[in-house]
This record gives structure tokens, sequence and C-alpha cells, in this order.
């Protein structure tokens, strides 16, 4: 199957300062692809550059077999949702949601307010779109509030409207620019689902803007990590999280963060404060920086050839899981590990403990923040939590 | 209990305390505005019942027959009906004017701030003196507007002296004082409109700049509209200083206006009971304008 929007080569430049460095991309029909990022990374700009509101300085969009880098965004056919909602102010949901449909359907004379509508064939295409709306308005449940302007409705129920807005016409892709960032947290989890679930009875591309690391990996089918104005990496949500290319993905990605310990490779061995934690690298002696997530770090009192020592500051009790705060005595930096519920009640704070994680799970990272594979069939796991 | 306590007396001594410094730090204003706004208004409305001169001791009342006198005076009808005409000139033209090149500057990143302040100047002019600068712009013979005229081959006008244009004659210059000034304040309402609303309008398929104005830019300059509309027109029926040194009501009582007659009537004739009964009528007029605007108006263009 063909993809439905392929990016080729994006470079966008604001006067001499560069924000796109060759961005490429590839979505197949009816696919969820969410750009995540720190703010200033380029992501709005790339969807603006996608919608057509903003033109590449090289490169190429190609939407359906068509290449659209020169169109307008009006002639695109792509709908977009805003962070701010944008819909409005002086038009009534209804009128809202409709005017996409006029603008496509109607020609200037036709959508004159009171003229327009003396012809029969006027009045039945006038009276299609109103049809067009109330579908859209049953299917988002709006349909009470079609006849509000936007200011006596709330922040969700515009959310609402400006994603019926953006449905009505059927386009060949949805842009959407983090919008569900005005939202509370109840309604934006809420949201979320009714999101996916347009974006799945659309069947149609969809590129979802956030900075919001856990709305992009609960929604999105594939995720786009962006740094600096590049894709660091784009795969599928488990893909991202377990197996990270970048460090800076694998610090992005992850809440709490992703504990980075200084450590060096010696004989393709990883070794942190004296202790291997990983065999199986290849390549010279190194500096690298070891990544190992809270969850998989696991805590005992038992000292192993693999575990390393840690001091036990505080435990955290968070219902669904408990978060142990470590010190690691080497270089008196912070460490996190995530304990089930059960767990860690007979460890005391101030007290030593020994910490350690499964081969699989200890990222090894080089100094330029590329990934450091190891042939795992080589690897030596921890004895005691070999997965 | 206090509270029972409190409201037996229905106040506490805090609330006393509250209450009269509230009224002790309105005083200084309230008093201001009853020496200076309300009392001499009230004289005003008083003194328009009768037919008061000033050094003449004796007056009679005449009640609302002031009123009647005053609306059968065809010196007055016709300083109405003149400032009519100018408003119907100086407000639709520098309201659009102002838009349009509100619009332009604001299209146009370079320059705006030099555009602005060049079209600001006339505001903060002293009129007084520009007056001598219209007056040679428009003279008759060596006036460049005729030389302009003249070198287009068309006949050349009597601006100021004639009674059949120079009303045209003062709007011209009522409305180049009024633009810079509605200018500003569109290209305010301009930078407030959101930029996602002309990306959605985009989207949404809005493709010419004309059904993008009607779309997005009109509707959202609505408030700045109605404010620009009525400060405009205000404005408009209080002009008095470019007729009293330009053509002093003449020729003929061409351009007689309403602020130039009730000062020509109070100052020149000393007719004060006229003068304040033209006066009642003139604040009235200005009255009605901000009614429309706070109350008919509001309701339309402001979407909260």
């Amino acid at each position: 199957m063909t993809p439905a929007l392929v990016l080729r080569n994006l470079v966008k430049f604001f006067g001499a300062q560069s924000i796109l460095h060759d961005i490429s991309l590839e979505a197949a029909q009816g696919e969820l692809i969410a750009l995540v990022g720190p703010s200033g990374c380029g992501k709005s700009t790339l969807l603006r550059i996608i919608a057509g509101l903003e033109r590449a300085d090289k490169g190429s969009v190609v939407l359906d077999d068509v290449d659209v880098t020169d169109l307008r965004a009006a002639d695109r056919d792509m709908a977009m949702v805003f962070q701010s909602y944008a819909l409005y102010p002086h038009l009534t949901a209804r009128q809202n949601i409709a005017l996409p449909l006029a603008m496509r359907r109607l020609n200037s004379f036709e959508r004159m307010p009171l003229i327009g509508g003396l012809t029969p064939a006027t009045r039945e295409k006038r009276a299609a779109i109103m049809r067009d709306v109330e579908r859209t308005a049953n299917a988002l449940r709006i349909t009470e509030l079609l006849d509000r302007k936007p200011a006596q409705m709330s922040g969700g129920q515009r959310q609402r409207v400006a994603l019926g807005r953006a449905v009505v016409r059927r386009p060949k892709a949805f842009l959407m620019d983090e919008p569900l960032s005005n939202l509370d947290a109840a309604l934006r989890v809420h949201t979320r689902a009714e999101i996916v679930a347009l974006h799945r009875e659309a069947g149609v591309v969809t590129i979802y803007v956030t900075h919001d690391q856990e709305e992009a990996l609960g929604m999105a089918d594939r995720v786009a990590v962006m740094m600096g104005g590049r894709i660091l990496q784009i795969a599928s949500p488990e893909a991202i999280y377990h197996n990270p290319d970048h460090i800076d993905v694998a610090s992005f990605i992850g809440s709490p963060k992703i504990n980075l310990l200084p450590g060096h490779v010696s004989d393709g061995t990883v070794i942190h404060a004296g202790r291997p934690l990983k065999a199986g690298l290849g390549g010279s002696d190194r500096k690298v920086t070891i990544g190992i997530r809270p969850e998989h770090l696991h805590l005992t009192t038992d000292v192993t050839q693999h575990s390393i020592a840690v001091e036990l500051n505080r435990l955290e009790f968070l219902g669904s899981e408990v978060i142990a705060h470590l010190t690691d005595p080497s270089d008196g930096s912070g460490l996190i590990a995530r304990l089930q519920p059960g767990e860690g009640h007979t460890f005391r704070d101030h007290t030593t403990l020994q910490a350690s994680a499964s081969t699989q799970h200890v990222l090894v990272f080089e100094s330029d923040g590329g990934r450091a594979r190891a042939d795992d069939n080589h690897g030596r796991g921890m004895a005691h939590h070999a997965a | 209990m206090p509270r029972n306590w409190a409201a037996r007396t229905g106040m506490t001594a805090f609330d006393r305390r509250e209450r009269s410094a509230a009224w002790m730090l309105c005083a200084p204003t309230a008093l201001l505005m009853l020496a200076l706004l309300i009392l001499p208004t009230l004289a005003v409305l008083a003194l328009s019942f009768t037919d008061a001169e000033l050094g003449v001791r004796e007056f009679a009342f005449l009640g609302l027959d002031a009123y009647r006198d005053l609306f059968t005076d065809r010196a007055f009808l016709g300083a109405f009906r003149n400032t009519a005409v100018y408003v119907a000139l100086v407000a639709p033209a520098s309201v659009i004017l102002g838009l349009i090149l509100a619009m332009m500057i604001e299209a146009e990143v370079r320059g705006r701030a030099f555009f602005r302040s060049v079209y600001f100047l006339p505001v903060v002019s002293l009129t007084v003196a520009m007056a001598s600068v219209w007056q040679y712009l428009m003279h008759p013979s060596f006036g460049p507007m005729n030389l302009v005229l003249k070198a287009l081959g068309l006949p050349s006008v009597n601006w100021l002296g004639s009674s059949d244009n120079v009303l045209v004659a003062l709007a011209l210059i009522g409305i180049w004082q009024a633009v810079g000034f509605n200018l500003v304040l569109f290209l305010a309402g301009l930078t407030a409109i959101n930029r996602d609303l002309y990306a959605a309008a985009e989207m949404d398929g809005v493709r010419s700049a004309w059904s993008r104005f009607w779309t997005v830019t009109w509707p959202m300059l609505g408030p700045t509209t109605l404010f620009v509309v009525t400060i405009t027109m205000i404005n408009a029926v209080k002009v008095f200083e470019t007729v009293a040194t330009l053509t002093q009501g003449g020729p003929s009582k061409a351009s007689e206006v309403l602020l130039y007659t009730i000062y020509k009537e109070g100052f020149v004739y000393l007719h004060i009971g006229v003068a304040s009964a033209m006066a009642i009528v003139f604040v009235g007029v200005l009255l009605v304008l901000l009614l429309i605007q706070t109350k008919v108006l509001e309701k339309q263009v402001h979407y909260s």
C-alpha cells in the first residue's frame, strides 16, 4: 500500500536560524502519528508546513500521491484543530461547523445571506450542508450546543465544536496542534479516547502534535520524537519506550524519568561504580551513559556481583505504586526506583540497599547520545533477576 | 453572640468604619464633579428656559417656549443641518479610510511605526496652527489643491469661499484630522485578532482576501469599529476650531455649526438663555450617540 502522507527532506529556516533539518516521514492510510517533543523543537512548524500554512525552504509534501508542496492550505483538503480552538466567536456552533462546507460547496454568490437562498438548487445545497452539520453534531453529541456561540460554551465543548468543524467535510488528513492542552486533566484523558475513535472512524492520516509524552504514547500508532528540528526516532509507542535509539528520546519519554548513570566500557562490559552491569558491547574501551527505567531498578538487601549500592532517602506511597528516592553514593546523584505497592515496606529510610536491573533493561548510550546495542546472546544477566 | 449582635444593629463597628472611609475616599472626586459638572449643567438647564442676557438684570421665564423658539429659528436649524452634513461626511469617510490604511500598514511589516506616526501627526498637531496651512492649501488662486486640479485639467474650486462646498472643504480637514486617530485604534484592534483564526479560515477553504475580511477581520473588529464610529461622530459633532479660524460660519452662514452658533449666541451676542437652550440640545445629541454605543449596538458586537 502506498503511504497516504509523505514528507521528503523538509528544511525550514527562520532568518538565519534553522528550525527543521531534513525531516522525512511516511504515514500509512489511517495511521495516527504523534509528533512529540519539548517546546521549540519545531513540531508545530512542521505541522504548519504539512498544512500549507507555512512554506518549507526545501523538500516536499505528498498527500495521496499528489505533490501538494506548492498548493496553498485551502487547496490541500486537510483539516486542522488548534490549541486555541480558533472558533469564529461571532458565529454559532452550527455556523462554525457549516463554514468549511459552505466555503467548498457554495460559490460566493450563493453564500450571500439573503439573496443567496433564492434558487431551489441553492436551497437544496444549503439544506444538505445543514444535514451534514446535524450528522456530525450527533456523532460528537453536541446537538444541544449548535445554537450557542463559543463564549457560551466551556473549553471542552468548544474543543468538540472545533473537532466537528474539522471532521464535517471528511478531509484527506487531520492535523492537530496540541488540541487538548487547554483542557483540565480529567477531560483530557476522556477526550483522548474520543479523538482516537474519531480518527479510526474517518480512516485517514492524523498527525497529532503534543508536548505530552503520555498523550503521544497513549494515542498514537507511531510516535515521532522531535528535538532541535530533527526526528530522533519514529517507532511504535512500545519501541520508543523500551528500545530508544537516543539518550534524548529515553529521557524525554517516561515519567518518572529514566535514571542516567555514568559508566564506561571495558573489554566489552559496561561498568558503573566498579560493578559490571551488562556485557557483550563491541568497540573500544570508552565512557558511556547507562539508562535504567525506574520500574526496572530492582531493590534488595542482598549484595550480588552485579548490584550497585544505593542509599534510600525516602519511600513515596502513591497507591498503585511506591516510588523510592535513592542516592548513588559513587557520585551523589539521585536515582528513582518504582516498586509494586507491596514491595519495600521492610526498607528503612537512610539505609544502604542494593539496586540491580536485568541485562536487557540496561540501556547504554554513547557520548554522542546514540544507542550502543549489545549482542544479547553473549550477555551475562544478573543472576537473581534475569528475565 | 457577636453574630446576633451584628444582625440586630445591622452594622458592626468595622462596617461603619469601612463605610465612612469609602465616603471620604469618594468625596474629593464627588465634590469636584458636583461643582464643575453637575451644578453648571443644572444651571445651564435652568437658564435655557429663560431669555437671560448677560448684563441685563431682569429676565423672563419662557419655559418650553424657549425650545419652541429654538426649533423655529432658521439660523439654529441651519446650524443643526450643517453639523449633520459635516458628521455624515466625516464619520464614514474617516472610519473607512482609517480601516483601509490600518490594514495596509498591518499587512506590511516594514515601516509600521513610521507610517503610524505619520498618520497620527494630525491628531497631535494644533488645529488652530494647522488652519493657516489649510488656508494656504485651499487658497482659490495660488493654493496647491487648485494647482493640482488645474494640472489635471479640472476647473478650480473656491474651497472655503463658496457656500456650495465650504462644508465639503471643512469635512476634508476633519477627515484628515480623524483618520490618524481611527487608524491607530484599528491597528490596535487588528493586532488583537488571534492569528489562529486566519489559519483556521485558510484551512476551512476561505481563499480570497475579500472573504477573509468578511469571515474574520470585520467580525473580529466589531467592538473596535463601534468604538471608532461613536468617538468619530462625537468628535465631528464637536467641530469648532476649523470653523472659528477659517470661515467664521460663512460664507452666508453656510458653515455655521452647532458649537460655533452656541459660541456666537453666548459670547458674542451675550444671549445666555438662547445659548443655554442650544447647549442642552447639543448635549442631548451627544448623549443619544453615547447611548447608542453603550446599549443598542454593544449586544451585537461583543462576544462574551
